[in-house]
C-alpha cells in the first residue's frame, strides 16, 4: 500500500481543463490524484464522502483514455449495487461526453435492458459499460466473454462498503477472479480497477477486490473537513419507556420539518415509515408536501417520489434504507434519524445525503424512541464525532454462492478441476478455501454429493475423458441464467385496491396475520384487508382510526457490536459528565440503587417476581438476533432443570425469560456449553435456519426462484424446502447445504458467532441480583412482554389448549 | 406418549394417528395415504434433489408398524408420485417393502399418479376396498356414505394467540374422512380449497396433526384461514 501524498499533481489535458474552467470548476486534488495514479498504471480506493465529485473522480482516467478516439472494445465496465445507479450515472456522463464532444459510447446493462441492445453488446461492446453484479456474472457465461472482456482496462466498482462483506460481494469477486482468469491470454495490456467508497472504518479490506496485489493499490482519502452538526431532538413530552413510533416527539420534529426547505426523514423499519407518514399527514397543518419511499412500494410510485424529490417538488421524504445508497439529489438541508441507528457507519452514510456538497454543513438530528434508545443514541452521536466507525466482521466466502458461480463456468467453457481451484483461491474471500470442500461443493453442483448413489441420471455437471467437466445438458446454463443472483426475494403477495390500482407488494405473512376485516396501513393508506384473489391481497379504502394489525417486520437491523461497546461503556459513567436527558438520568439513577449496571466486564442478570410470574432478565447488549437465539437456548434449558419456563422476550439490549419457578443463582444457564446439544435440537426444528435454508437452497440452485407471475402450478410440481430440510437433516446431516445454511445462521439470524463470543467472555463473569421486585432498566422490556415469543413446546399446549375450548364450548352449546 | 384421536365413523372405532395413519384395532388394519415414494427422483429433473424421502417415507411408516402390528395394510392410492418410478423402483426400497410384507398384508390401492402398478409389488393391488361398510379408495366421490380416502393432502392454518400454525389434517365429515398425505415430500392443500368445501359443514371436525400428536376441533369457517 502506498501514501498518496507521494503522487504528484498531473495536470489535466487541455480539452478537458477547457471544460472544467467553462463550467466555473476547480479540480478536485483527489481527482487529479486518481488521474496520476492511473497514468502510474496503479489501482485506487478512492474514499470520500457524498458530494465530493466522487463518480467523476472515477470515470476522469478512463474519459481522458477514450478522448482520443484510437480505443475499439471494452474500455471500461463500471460496477455499481443498484439498477438505479447505473442508470442514473449513465445520465450523469452524458454532460462531460457531449460538451467535451468525446468519441465515446457509454451504455448500460441490467436486468431491464432491451434484448435487442443486450445482443449488439455482444457483437460490438461499448467503451464504456455500466451494470450491476449480477449482469456481470451473466455475462461472463456468454462464450465470447474471454474476447469482450480481454481488452478491458480499466474495472470500477461503486459503493464498494456496500457490496464487501456481502454474498453479493462474494458473488463480484468470483466474477472478478473470473474474468481475470479469462481475459488473461486475451489482454495486452493490464487491467487497472478503481473503487469509490463511502467514508469506512478499515479501507484496506476492500482493497484486495480491486487487485490481489495490495501494492498495486493506492488508497487516495482525501481529508475533507466536511462539517457535521448533529444533536439529539429535545421534546416537551416524556421520554417513552418503550415502543418504536416516536409519537411523543411528533410536535417538534413537524416544527422541524417546517423551518427546512428538503428534508430527509429516515426510520428503520416500513412499519414505522407508514405510521409516521401517517402521523405526519394528519399534522400537517401547513401543508407540507410530505412523500414517502420504502422498498415494498411499487417501483412506479418510488420512482416518482424520487423525480419529484430531484425537482423540488416536495418538502421531506419519509424513507427506509431504501434511499441509503446514493442517487444525487442536491439540496437537502436536514435528516432526521427516527428511532435507534443501530450502526454508526450506516448513521454516518445517512447524514452524508444532507448538504450534498462540500462546502455545506450536513445538518443531523436524531430522535429515540424509547429510553434505552437514547443510550444507543448518545452513543452513536459519541462515535460519529470521534470517527469510530463499525468494524466488518471477515467470513469466508458462501459456499452456496460458489456453487452457483462453479455451474456459471462450466457454462462458460469445459473446465478442469484443478485451474479452477486456483482461480477460485485467487478471490479474496475464497483465498483459504481447502480443496477438500471446494471438491464438496463441485461433487454438489455435480451430483447433488448424496451419500446414496443409485440416481445417475439426474447429475448436472458430468466429467469427459478429456478430464474436463461440462454441462450435461443445456437446460442446466438456461436454468443458471434464470436463477443468477444471491439475492432470495421472501415471497411477497401484490396489494389492489377494490377496483383500484396496485399499491405495491407485502410479504406473505403478514398477509397471512391478516382476517377479514382487519385493517392496516400500507403506501400511507389505511386499509381494510378484503379477501384474497389469486395472488393479490384485495383491500379497500378504510376511515378506521387505528389499525388493528399495525406492524408488519422487515429490514431490522440488529445493534452493531461497536456501538454496543459504547452503550456499555456510557452506562458505567452514569452520574459523570454525561448530559442525559433528565428522565433518563432519573431512571438510571434509580436503577444503580436498586441493582446492578451494565458494564464491558460482566453480564449482569437480574432475577425478580411479578406477578404469579419469576422473570430471568441478562443485560447482554449483544443485538436482537443473539439475544433471539439465546432466548430459545434458556428456555430449553431451564426446561430441562425443571424452571418451568412459559416465554420470553428479546429485543436489542436484554433478554428477558419469565417461568413458574424463581432462578435464583446464574451458574448453568449462561454457559458457553449452552451452544452444544441443545443447539444443535434448537436447529432441527427453527424455522430461522428454515428460511436461511431456502436461501441456500435456492442461491445454490437446488431449487428454483419464485419469479413474480410464475406461480407453483398444481399442488405436487415442486417440494417444499422445508420439507426437503427436515429429510436431509435427518439422513445426511453434514451435508454441503446444511453446511452453508448453519454458516449463514451463525453471523446473520442467530447470529450464534456473536452469541458465543459473549458466553466465553463473561464466563465467571456474571452479576447477579437477586430482588424483591423489577428493577428499572427492566421496565421497558416488561412492556415487550406483551409480544411474546413462544418455544416449540409451547405450541403444542396452545393446540391442547384451543381444543379444551373449543370442546368446552360445543358441550355448553348442546 | 402421543396424543391419538378415537372416533367412531360407520360402527368402525377408528384411531386417528399424530403421524396421520388411521388404525382400526378391531380389524388389524393400518391406513396410509398418499406416500408419494420416489417423488425426489421425479422431480429431480433440473437439479438432483436429495433423495432420501422415499426412505424417510418408509422408516416412518415402519414404525407405526411395529407399534399397532396389523394383520393388513392399506395405502390409499398415490404410493408412487409417478407410475414411471414405480417400475423403476431401485431394489433397496423393493426389498424394504418386502420386509414389511412378511408381517403384513399390503393392499395397493391405485390412484391419479400411479394408475399402473407393477405386479412384483409385494401384496394386491386393487381399485378400491370395502371392509365392513366402509368403502376405501384414493380419490371419493360422493356416492358412498362411509367413504375413508385420500388425494387431496388436506391441510389446516389456525392461529394460536400470536401465531399462526399451519399443519397437515384428517377431514371428518359424517360421510367421509379425508386422510392427510404421509410421504415427506408432499405438499398441502388448505381446507378452505374450493375443491374441499363440500366436507366442511356443521358437523365436520378437523384432526390437526402436529408434532406426532392429533388435535381435534370442531370445523367453524372463522376459526381456519385461508391462506
Amino acid at each position: 500500500m502506498n501514501s498518496p501524498h507521494k503522487i504528484a499533481n498531473h495536470h489535466l489535458p487541455a480539452s478537458f481543463a477547457r471544460w472544467f474552467a467553462d463550467k466555473q470548476w476547480t479540480p478536485h486534488h483527489h481527482q487529479l490524484e486518481m488521474i496520476g495514479t492511473w497514468q502510474k498504471g496503479k489501482s485506487a480506493l478512492l474514499i470520500a464522502p457524498t458530494g465530493a465529485g466522487k463518480t467523476l473522480s472515477g470515470f476522469l482516467p478512463s474519459l481522458i483514455d477514450l478522448s482520443d478516439g484510437t480505443y475499439e472494445g471494452l474500455h471500461t465496465l463500471y460496477i455499481s449495487p443498484l439498477k438505479a445507479l447505473a442508470t442514473d450515472i449513465a445520465r450523469n456522463l452524458e454532460a462531460p461526453v457531449q460538451e467535451m464532444n468525446l468519441p465515446i459510447r457509454v451504455e448500460t446493462r441490467t436486468g431491464d435492458t432491451p434484448q435487442s441492445r443486450r445482443n449488439r453488446q455482444r457483437t460490438t461492446p461499448p467503451h464504456i459499460l455500466l451494470t450491476t453484479p449480477e449482469s456481470l456474472e451473466l455475462m461472463l457465461g456468454w462464450p465470447e466473454a474471454a474476447q469482450i472482456f480481454g481488452s478491458l482496462r480499466c474495472l470500477i466498482i461503486d459503493e464498494i462498503h456496500a457490496l464487501a462483506g456481502t454474498k453479493r460481494g462474494d458473488l463480484l469477486s468470483l466474477s472478478l477472479a473470473k474474468m481475470r482468469y479469462l481475459s488473461a491470454r486475451h489482454s495486452k495490456q493490464s487491467l487497472q480497477s478503481i473503487g469509490l467508497s463511502a467514508t469506512v472504518a478499515e479501507p484496506v479490506r476492500f482493497a484486495s477486490l480491486l487487485d490481489p496485489d495490495l501494492a498495486k493499490v493506492y488508497i487516495i482519502a482525501p481529508q475533507i473537513h466536511k462539517y457535521i452538526h448533529i444533536s439529539m431532538l429535545q421534546t416537551k413530552a416524556d421520554l417513552p419507556w418503550a415502543g418504536h413510533s416516536a409519537h411523543y416527539a411528533l410536535p417538534e420534529l413537524y416544527d422541524l420539518l417546517c423551518e427546512h426547505s428538503k428534508s430527509l426523514v429516515f426510520v428503520n423499519t416500513r412499519a414505522q415509515a407508514e405510521l409516521l407518514f401517517q402521523a405526519l399527514w394528519l399534522a400537517n397543518e401547513q401543508n407540507l408536501k410530505i412523500g414517502l419511499h420504502h422498498g415494498s412500494l411499487d417501483v412506479g410510485q418510488r420512482r416518482k417520489v424520487e423525480a419529484f424529490m430531484a425537482a423540488g417538488k416536495l418538502d421531506a421524504v419519509v424513507a427506509t434504507s431504501s434511499l441509503d445508497l446514493g442517487i444525487d439529489w442536491a439540496d437537502i438541508d436536514l435528516v432526521v434519524q427516527i428511532g435507534a441507528p443501530k450502526g454508526v457507519s450506516r448513521l454516518v452514510q445517512r447524514i452524508g445525503r444532507a448538504g450534498h456538497r462540500l462546502d455545506r454543513a450536513s445538518k443531523a438530528v436524531l430522535v429515540p424512541a424509547n429510553r434505552f434508545e437514547v443510550l444507543e443514541v448518545m452513543a452513536a452521536m459519541h462515535c460519529v464525532h470521534q470517527q469510530k466507525l463499525d468494524d466488518m466482521t471477515d467470513h469466508p466466502g458462501a459456499l452456496d454462492v460458489l456453487a452457483q458461480h462453479i455451474i456459471g463456468c462450466a457454462v462458460t467453457a469445459p473446465f478442469d478441476a484443478d485451474l479452477l481451484y486456483q482461480s477460485i483461491t485467487s478471490a479474496p474471500p475464497y483465498a483459504a478455501l481447502s480443496r477438500g470442500d471446494f471438491d464438496d461443493v463441485l461433487d454438489f453442483v455435480a451430483t447433488g454429493g448424496y451419500a446414496l448413489k443409485h440416481y445417475e441420471q439426474f447429475h448436472r455437471l458430468v466429467k469427459g475423458i478429456d478430464n474436463l467437466w461440462r454441462i450435461a445438458s443445456p437446460q442446466i446454463a438456461q436454468r443458471w441464467r434464470m436463477n443468477i443472483g444471491t439475492i432470495v426475494e421472501t415471497v411477497t403477495m401484490k396489494v389492489r385496491l377494490k377496483s383500484g390500482p396496485v399499491l405495491g407488494e407485502i410479504e406473505e405473512y403478514f398477509v397471512q396475520s391478516l382476517g377479514a376485516g382487519d385493517h392496516f396501513i400500507f403506501a400511507g393508506r389505511m386499509l381494510e384487508y378484503v379477501g384474497i384473489k389469486g395472488n393479490m391481497v384485495l383491500a379497500k379504502q378504510s376511515h378506521a382510526k387505528e389499525p388493528k394489525v399495525p406492524a408488519y417486520a422487515g429490514g431490522r437491523l440488529p445493534l452493531s457490536q461497536n456501538l454496543a461497546n459504547h452503550v456499555r461503556a456510557l452506562l458505567q459513567d452514569v452520574g459523570k459528565q454525561h448530559d442525559f436527558p433528565p428522565d433518563v438520568a432519573d431512571w438510571l439513577s434509580l436503577q444503580r440503587l436498586r441493582s446492578g449496571m451494565p458494564s464491558p466486564d460482566s453480564l449482569l442478570v437480574e432475577s425478580f417476581k411479578r406477578g404469579e410470574k419469576h422473570y430471568l432478565v441478562a443485560y447482554c447488549f449483544e443485538g436482537r438476533n443473539a439475544h433471539q437465539t439465546l432466548g430459545m437456548l434458556l428456555t430449553r434449558r431451564m426446561e430441562r432443570l425443571g424452571f418451568g419456563p412459559l416465554g420470553f422476550v428479546a429485543t436489542d439490549y436484554a433478554v428477558a425469560v419469565w417461568s413458574v419457578h424463581q432462578v435464583t443463582r446464574a451458574e448453568g444457564l449462561f454457559n458457553p456449553d449452552l451452544l452444544g446439544d441443545d443447539l444443535e435440537e434448537w436447529m432441527a426444528e427453527s424455522t430461522m435456519l428454515k428460511r436461511s435454508f431456502r436461501n441456500v437452497a435456492t442461491i445454490a440452485g437446488l431449487i428454483e426462484k419464485r419469479l413474480p407471475g410464475h406461480e407453483k402450478t398444481g399442488k405436487q410440481m415442486t417440494v417444499n424446502s422445508d420439507l426437503i430440510y427436515d429429510v436431509l437433516r435427518r439422513h445426511q446431516p453434514d451435508h454441503l447445504l446444511l453446511r452453508a445454511t448453519e454458516q449463514d445462521a451463525a453471523k446473520g439470524l442467530t447470529d450464534i458467532k456473536r452469541l458465543s463470543d459473549m458466553l466465553n467472555r463473561f464466563e465467571n463473569h456474571i452479576d447477579f441480583w437477586k430482588l424483591d421486585r423489577i428493577s428499572p432498566l427492566a421496565v421497558p422490556l416488561m412492556l415487550e412482554v406483551g409480544r411474546e415469543s413462544v418455544t416449540a413446546s409451547g405450541v403444542s399446549d396452545m393446540l391442547a389448549e384451543l381444543e379444551t375450548e373449543l370442546l368446552q364450548e360445543l358441550h355448553e352449546v348442546s | 406418549m402421543s396424543k391419538t384421536a378415537e372416533i367412531s365413523f360407520h360402527d368402525a372405532k377408528l384411531q386417528l394417528n399424530g403421524d396421520g395413519t388411521i388404525y382400526w384395532p378391531d380389524e388389524s388394519v393400518l391406513i396410509v395415504s398418499d406416500l408419494h415414494l420416489e417423488k425426489g427422483a421425479a422431480l429431480s429433473t433440473g437439479a438432483p434433489l436429495p433423495q432420501y424421502d422415499t426412505i424417510d417415507t418408509l422408516q416412518r411408516l415402519q414404525e407405526r408398524l411395529f407399534i399397532t402390528n396389523p394383520q393388513r395394510l392399506i395405502c390409499l392410492g398415490d404410493s408412487f408420485h409417478t407410475t414411471e418410478r414405480a417400475f423403476r423402483l431401485p431394489p433397496e426400497h423393493h426389498q424394504f417393502l418386502h420386509q414389511i410384507a412378511e408381517k403384513t398384508d399390503i393392499i395397493w390401492v391405485t390412484g391419479n399418479h400411479d394408475a399402473q402398478l407393477p405386479e412384483r409389488l409385494p401384496g394386491q393391488i386393487r381399485d378400491e376396498i370395502m371392509i365392513n361398510d366402509i368403502r376405501f379408495c384414493h380419490e371419493t366421490d360422493g356416492t358412498h356414505h362411509g367413504t375413508i380416502s385420500g388425494h387431496y393432502h388436506p391441510k389446516a392454518r389456525v392461529q394460536l394467540r400470536a401465531r399462526n400454525l399451519s399443519a397437515r389434517c384428517f377431514i371428518e365429515s359424517p360421510s367421509d374422512i379425508i386422510m392427510p398425505a404421509f410421504g415427506s415430500y408432499t405438499g398441502g392443500l388448505n381446507i378452505h380449497h374450493e375443491a374441499l368445501l363440500s366436507f366442511l359443514g356443521k358437523q365436520t371436525r378437523i384432526h390437526l396433526i402436529h408434532d406426532g400428536n392429533s388435535y381435534t376441533v370442531p370445523y367453524q369457517k372463522q376459526l381456519f384461514k385461508k391462506l
